[in-house]
């Protein structure tokens, strides 16, 4: 029988991860699946996230486990309220300092995961990376490229003589 | 033209253009020009099959539409509590980076609800934001609010949530450019005009 506080998490590649049950829960899919499972030792595999992602994901809801708590509470104000205040920590800021493969991972498992605060933080890193760029300059950041049709640029032209007029 | 002719050209053309390349059975000035709008259009398939399989195409619309709002949120004054209004250059640059993003912008109604009435931008941000309850600046100059910005209030009333009013000295009103170096350093109450305005419902 194994510890009752704990549970054995599988990532995709097969990693296992025994993790405390309270840092689990800050997922709200895995919340859900552990309050249908029950009392159990079976293992939770994780089929869309790979081990050095998991490792990543593990690493910042233990960091975090104590927030978890304070916005569970009464006094939040919603989903707006969430959004203006999520401020982006130097410790969160030295978590997101990996290369952007990982970093995109991280935040695609955190949405699918259902891990608001990782979601929230990963969101607004990659927002303070675009803010103040022009298009070319975020195409060149992300490896985009210009799709647009030369009826659509001209139409975006245009869009440029309001949007620099303020 | 058959299909065949430009995809055998565009093969040609992947592997470097050959010496030996022949457009001589292509005779008119019309069929080269058909060529050229295929080519084209070929050209825009590889560039969106380029950025379907760029590491950010992973985010699916919601993770997006989140950090354009992050990206669109207004900062917080650093020395006093005043709230910056919208970064409305990055949101407009986000939607010219490429069509998916585009798409994911202005199918995101919230995103445009940040209206600055007195900005060539307030139609367009009217328009996007779909009906849903916005946010109004407004400039008050000389104690009174300019019409355009008068009839933008009054048609978008039932959707306003606040407005914030912004008010400028009169010795200010001579230069347009100084107004403009303004923006963001408002108050976040509304003045007795706006007030009045408001209260009224109609300039």
């Amino acid at each position: 029988m194994g510890d009752s506080n704990r549970l054995t998490l599988v990532a995709s590649d097969g990693g296992k991860f025994v993790v405390d049950k309270e840092v689990v829960q800050m997922s709200v899919l895995l919340k859900n699946m552990i309050e249908d499972l029950g009392e159990t030792d079976e293992s939770i595999p994780i089929p869309n996230v790979t081990s050095p992602v998991l490792t990543k994901v593990i690493e910042f809801c233990e960091n975090h486990r104590t927030d978890a708590a304070r916005t569970d509470g009464p006094n939040v104000d919603g989903d707006d309220a969430r959004m203006r205040t999520a401020v982006v920590s130097d410790w969160d800021r030295q978590f997101f300092d990996v290369d952007q493969d990982l970093m995109f991972e991280i935040i695609v498992a955190a949405n699918y995961l259902d891990i608001k605060s990782l979601v929230d933080v990963g969101c607004k890193v990659v927002a303070d990376m675009i803010k103040g760029k022009s298009p070319q300059e975020i195409r060149d950041l992300f490896d985009i490229v210009n799709d647009f049709s030369p009826e659509e640029e001209a139409a975006l032209r245009k869009e440029n003589e309001w949007a620099n007029d303020r | 033209m058959t299909e065949a002719q430009p995809l055998s050209l565009l093969r040609c053309l992947a592997k470097g253009v050959p010496s030996d390349l022949n457009l001589e059975p292509v005779s008119s000035v019309s069929e080269l020009q058909l060529l050229l709008e295929y080519l084209l259009g070929v050209l825009l398939a590889v560039r969106g099959r380029m950025n379907q399989l760029s590491s950010i195409d992973r985010f699916p619309p919601e993770v997006l539409a989140a950090i354009f709002d992050f990206v669109r949120l207004p900062k917080w004054h650093e020395d006093t509590d005043r709230e910056l209004p919208p970064d409305h250059r990055s949101l407009v640059a986000i939607t010219h980076v490429c069509r998916r993003w585009r798409t994911v912008a202005l199918d995101c109604s919230s995103l445009w609800t940040g209206i600055v009435a007195y900005s060539s931008s307030a139609q367009t941000f009217s328009e996007r934001s779909h009906g849903a309850p916005v946010d109004m600046s407004v400039v008050v100059i000389r104690g009174k609010l300019p019409k355009m910005q008068q009839s933008l209030l009054v048609k978008l009333r039932p959707l306003i949530r606040e407005p914030m009013a912004l008010q400028f000295p009169d010795s200010l009103y001579s230069d347009r450019n100084k107004l403009a170096g303004f923006q963001g350093s408002g108050h976040r109450r509304m003045t007795t005009n706006v007030q009045a305005c408001w209260s009224a419902g109609a300039p």
